[in-house]
């Protein structure tokens, strides 16, 4: 299990905890917005198919557990919509969906509706941030990005519309044995955010799910993490912010550390065994169910709590870039977008 | 060692060492030749290798002075670097990965003037990082430098060069280069069987206490193998090594070296057809030639060992010996020379068993006559003394007659007894009781004396009696008697005879005289035949006693000293053990 299939388990199960974290609020249930607070765009008539360009790489073969946040983006598109939950954690039923997939190239998904469900066709291309820049030229429906450069390139044309996502994950840095001094200081964390990062960043800030384990079982034995295999800081391969803060750290650190980026499975077992210096690791800012992700977390990392510490780097969020009057997007409680299938 | 061994070991290594030296020196021969033919082309190689390096170096300092031309003039660098505008910050954070990737560098890196990264395209998030050490070491060298780039990875080997540029009277630094990799060193390998390898000292070497002994390093993907000295190693490697120093910084400015070094494998083919070709010339020689000296030695060593065999068992009795006689060279000879030696030994070992027979013949005689005056000495004093009396006192003569007779009747028995024993020539020792005390008495009694000279006994009781001949112990202690009669000069002296036991199951017969004794030399050889230091004397007594001792299984031994008498004691088994 990665960090990225507790994104996955939170994002799949619905709590209401998700409308206090995607509308920055309080854990405390709020009063519900207006009937369309959760729009962000409405398109006057519904399409029969829609281009979607992510600046993050989509494996098929990852599904149902998303290791990066394009592949949570697709695989939500093929979840039940009923299931889904808008920003103020009310079923989305004019959502989109569900989806299946129809055809997967090296980095092109075509995905339609399922025989029942309405919604658009949606061909999806996985692009890096030049190619996305050709595809957002040649004219797509809607851009997802963590690149402020590319979305204010993709603003700059004059029939979209540019908007920023919640802030949706939090980076952390974990230490098995607690041997690396992280500094913790806000202006560490902002110097971070500016400068190691190319994403929409700021630093990490609020509550944190994982620190209030109220009302739930937490394991009671934990063990020790492995003896140090390496002087590394490690990082899931496909993530870059992950990639840019620990090798930051590694800069501070000093001569002997090295950062090293591992594929899904050897990042698991690598965080499993603790066995090495670090973990750098994004982490949901909100959860649907508190105390499930608390004992996923603790599941995943045998060893956390025994002289660790999970120490918040970074926040980071998505811009999307609508074409306007092609698609309708509602916010949902994870601070993501849903495609919605017929305006109301 | 036999002689056939060493007559094998000898052809072996007449046959062996000359076609050994013969191989080695066509061997080395062939090295040497196809070593200088290559040599030269493997420095040439060196020297080309030199200037690809520089061409490299002329290249990095190129693209560095075009980066520091185009800073000069970029305004969101000065607005970021010198003006600390926020906004313009991630561009001067990426200035330098997108500037190495245009310029086709590995490894750039931006520092201001207080030696503070503001830029690193290897390594970006390293901003911040103070690193004043590396620009100043290569504004030293002056050429191209192989530094440890640092990278999130791990390091990396580089050749870099460094440049610097001033944006609004600020100074930066620039130090760029390309990685130093395997991929790197193949640009060298322009021909099959070149090999190019980096040597940089190790980190061991940086410490003063131990020596550099050129270990290897292993930088990112680029494994060093270990160095090969140039030196003759390589020739017998069938390849050649040729080195380029190259300057590379740690914490000081030391250096590494490019070897380059190139295979012949014509020399391997060479050296094993000449090995193969060595080989097999060895065994065909070897099997002759131990062929050969197996047929000689066996030629040589069977007559030799007949011969040895026949000189073995040489009898002077026996026929001639014949072997081998009729050949014609130096075993004939030898063979011949050894029956020659055989016939003057038999003749000589005739003259030698003629000469002991008279030998023999004459001791007999001088026994005979020896034995014979003992016994007819006691009958003519016995007589003298009956004259002396008959003319003096011829009244008592029947009496002194009486007196005398056992005398005479005695010495007659002996005289019959050694007539019968000389008859049988080899006298047959009897083994019975003998009454030594009175054969002591008896000699006592028929011993001559004159003037002043006293023969006296001094006899154990009751009497011991030893197992023997009563002649052959009449003889010992007659000889003994009379020997020691002899030794006392005219001023007279004692002559005493003392029987006893001794405590081993022996009887014991001592007979000694207070005469001149005898001296060391004397003594050493008082038992030997025909020893004597009387002007009249035969030299037999004192050996006759110990062979008629020896003959009874007793002993006897002599104690004397010059001016203080001789004691002889005679051990005789006794006929009662104790």
């Amino acid at each position: 299990m990665t960090p990225h299939d507790v994104l996955r388990s939170l994002v799949v199960v619905a709590i209401p905890t998700l409308l206090i974290a995607a509308c920055g609020g309080s854990r405390a249930p709020a009063p519900l917005p207006a009937s369309d607070a959760c729009l962000v765009t409405a398109a006057s008539a519904a399409v029969d198919s829609a281009s979607i360009v992510v600046t993050s790489p989509v494996n098929v073969q990852n599904a149902p557990r998303a290791t990066t946040w394009g592949e949570r983006f697709v695989f939500e598109l093929a979840n039940d919509s009923s299931a889904r939950l808008d920003c103020r954690g009310r079923p989305a039923a004019d959502a989109a969906g569900p989806y299946r997939i129809r055809e997967a190239g090296r980095s092109t998904l075509l995905l339609e509706p399922i025989a029942s469900a309405r919604g658009p066709r949606l061909t999806i291309h996985s692009a890096s941030e030049a190619n996305a820049r050709d595809l957002v030229d040649a004219g797509v429906d809607l851009l997802l990005t963590d690149s402020p450069k590319l979305a204010a390139y993709a603003g700059t044309r004059s029939d979209v519309t540019s908007l920023p996502l919640g802030w949706d994950r939090t980076w952390v840095v974990v230490t098995p044995r607690g041997s690396l001094a992280i500094d913790t200081s806000q202006g560490f964390r902002a110097g971070l955010a500016r400068d190691a990062v190319r994403a929409d960043a700021r630093a990490a800030e609020g509550a944190y799910w994982w620190t209030d384990t109220t009302g739930c079982a937490t394991p009671t034995a934990r063990t020790a993490p492995a003896p140090v295999a390496t002087h590394g800081v490690v990082y899931p391969r496909d993530d870059a912010v992950a990639r840019a803060l620990a090798e930051r750290l590694v800069a501070i650190i000093g001569d002997r550390a090295t950062a090293a980026g591992l594929a899904p499975n050897a990042f698991a077992s690598a965080l499993t065994s603790g066995a090495e210096q670090a973990y750098v690791f994004p982490l949901p800012r909100a959860t649907r169910d508190r105390c499930r992700s608390i004992a996923e977390l603790f599941r995943n990392t045998p060893w956390l709590g025994v002289q660790s510490a999970i120490v918040p780097l970074i926040d980071t969020r998505l811009r999307a870039v609508v074409r306007r009057d092609r698609l309708s997007l509602r916010f949902t409680w994870d601070s993501s977008v849903a495609i919605v299938a017929a305006h109301p | 060692m036999t002689f056939r061994s060493r007559l094998l070991i000898a052809f072996a290594l007449a046959a062996v060492l000359p076609l050994g030296m013969l191989g080695v020196g066509v061997r080395r021969q062939l090295t040497a030749r196809l070593v200088a033919q290559h040599q030269q082309r493997v420095e040439g190689m060196a020297r080309v290798a030199g200037q690809d390096v520089e061409r490299e170096s002329a290249s990095i300092a190129s693209r560095l002075s075009t980066l520091a031309s185009a800073l000069r003039t970029d305004d969101r660098f000065r607005l970021a670097a010198v003006r600390g505008d926020v906004g313009e910050r991630a561009y001067l954070l990426d200035w330098a990965g997108q500037a190495m990737r245009t310029t086709g560098l590995d490894m750039l890196q931006l520092q201001d003037s207080a030696g503070r990264i503001v830029s690193s395209g290897h390594f970006r998030n390293e901003f911040d990082r103070l690193e004043p050490e590396l620009p100043r070491a290569l504004a030293l060298a002056k050429s191209a430098v192989l530094v440890r780039a640092r990278a999130p990875e791990g390091p990396f080997l580089a050749l870099v060069r460094a440049d610097s540029v001033r944006v609004a009277d600020r100074r930066f630094d620039l130090v760029g280069g390309v990685r130093v990799d395997s991929a790197f060193l193949q640009r060298f390998t322009r021909e099959e069987g070149l090999h190019v390898t980096l040597v940089i000292p190790s980190q061991q070497a940086r410490d003063p206490h131990r020596p550099d002994r050129g270990a290897t390093l292993s930088t990112g993907s680029l494994r060093i193998p270990r160095l090969t000295a140039r030196d003759d190693t390589a020739a017998r490697n069938d390849s050649i090594v040729a080195e380029l120093p190259i300057p590379y910084l740690t914490d000081s400015l030391t250096t590494a070296r490019l070897v380059i070094s190139y295979d012949i494998p014509e020399l391997a083919l060479l050296r094993r057809d000449v090995d193969q070709w060595f080989v097999a010339a060895l065994v065909a020689v070897v099997a002759a030639g131990l062929a050969l000296a197996i047929w000689l030695s066996r030629r040589l060593s069977e007559p030799l060992a007949t011969l040895t065999h026949a000189a073995s068992t040489i009898d002077l009795e026996g026929p001639e010996l014949s072997v081998a006689a009729s050949r014609d060279d130096e075993i004939g000879t030898l063979a011949r020379r050894l029956g020659s030696m055989s016939t003057r030994l038999r003749a000589s070992a005739a003259r030698l068993r003629q000469a002991e027979r008279r030998a023999t013949v004459g001791d007999m005689a001088r026994q005979v006559n020896h034995d014979i005056k003992n016994g007819l000495i006691p009958i003519r004093n016995v007589l003298r003394h009956l004259v002396q009396v008959q003319e003096q006192q011829p009244q008592e003569l029947a009496t002194v007659f009486a007196e005398r007779r056992s005398t005479l009747e005695s010495s007659v028995g002996y005289l019959d007894t050694l007539a019968r024993n000389y008859a049988r020539l080899t006298p047959r020792v009897e083994r019975r009781a003998v009454d030594v005390n009175a054969i002591a008495a008896e000699v006592a009694t028929s011993t001559a004396v004159v003037g002043t000279i006293t023969v006296k006994t001094r006899l154990a009781e009751p009497a011991p009696r030893a197992l023997g001949d009563p002649v052959v112990v009449r003889r010992i202690v007659d000889n003994l008697v009379r020997n020691a009669v002899e030794s006392l000069d005219a001023r007279g002296g004692d002559v005493t005879i003392t029987t006893s036991r001794a405590q081993t199951g022996f009887v014991r017969i001592v007979i000694a005289d207070t005469g001149r004794g005898m001296s060391e030399e004397e003594l050493a050889h008082a038992f030997d035949d025909f020893f004597t230091t009387k002007p009249d004397g035969s030299g037999l007594g004192l050996s006759v006693v110990r062979r008629l001792t020896t003959d009874l299984n007793g002993s006897v031994r002599v104690e004397s000293a010059p001016g203080k008498g001789t004691a002889f004691t005679i051990e005789l088994p006794s006929c009662t053990p104790s």
